[in-house]
């Protein structure tokens, strides 16, 4: 990750930014919509670890003085699909093994939906960190 | 595919909030099925997006909109060995690939 960053590094202009877009929850949320709402009925049981990592890859080249953070920002990002869809995307988005934890939480949240009369789709919630930084000029402190 | 990722557009509203795209030439390094690539042309930048499985690759050309073949690339590539010439981008952009 860090050798990615540093090669982003390379070929940014001077005062060029990067934009890093993953998710800020370690888990990814399964609900339905209800009007507007969402209503949560579980998280997938596999964290998304591989994220912590990305952290920790920005934090380095920051601290190595490649890169200054500018601005971050969040957001809800919803996906929708029907059940065995959405069941192989959060399977497809964590961890080996999670194939059958995956497709029981999204049965329960159908269920849960078909029980509620206002309940209209299920989906998966991210909250997502947009963060951008810049490219440090070259005479910075570079390790 | 019946996915839908994001249909009520709060991702690209927050990108556009984020910093300014207009005209900028844009890498996206790990672009998977180009999703994100086409949101950032809409944001007014000139994208060359990469990905090192060539699946992907050739399902984000089979769905790049033919007003976009002057403003969205895709190649094969891996984010730790660029083939990109020094200081040739505006904004690096890593969509959950990082």
């Amino acid at each position: 990750m860090v050798h990615a960053l540093e090669q982003a590094w390379r070929v940014l202009r001077t005062n060029g930014e990067l934009v890093d877009i993953h998710p800020a929850i370690t888990h990814t949320q399964v609900g339905y919509c209800r009007a507007r709402s969402f209503v949560f009925v579980g998280s997938s049981g596999f964290p998304l670890i591989h994220y912590r990592d990305a952290s920790r890859a920005l934090r380095y080249v920051r601290a190595a003085g490649l890169f200054q953070q500018r601005t971050s920002k969040t957001f809800e990002c919803m996906t929708y699909a029907p059940l065995g869809e959405l069941a192989y995307w959060l399977t497809n988005s964590s961890e080996p093994g999670a194939a059958e934890q995956s497709e029981r939480l999204v049965k329960r949240a159908t269920q849960a939906m078909k029980a509620d009369p206002q309940g209209n789709r299920v989906g998966a919630r991210e909250r997502i960190i947009v963060r951008v930084l810049q490219k440090a000029d070259i005479g910075s402190r570079r390790r | 595919m019946t996915l839908q990722i994001d249909p009520e557009g709060v991702e690209i509203k927050t990108l556009r909030a984020a910093t300014d795209w207009r005209g900028k030439r844009v890498l996206e390094i790990g672009c998977g099925d180009g999703r994100l690539a086409r949101r950032l042309v809409r944001l007014g930048a000139r994208v060359i997006a990469i990905d090192p499985d060539a699946e992907e690759v050739r399902q984000a050309m089979a769905t790049r909109p033919r007003t976009y073949h002057e403003k969205l690339n895709v190649a094969l590539a891996e984010g730790e060995r660029l083939p990109f010439k020094t200081t040739s981008f505006d904004i690096v952009v890593f969509g959950w690939s990082l």
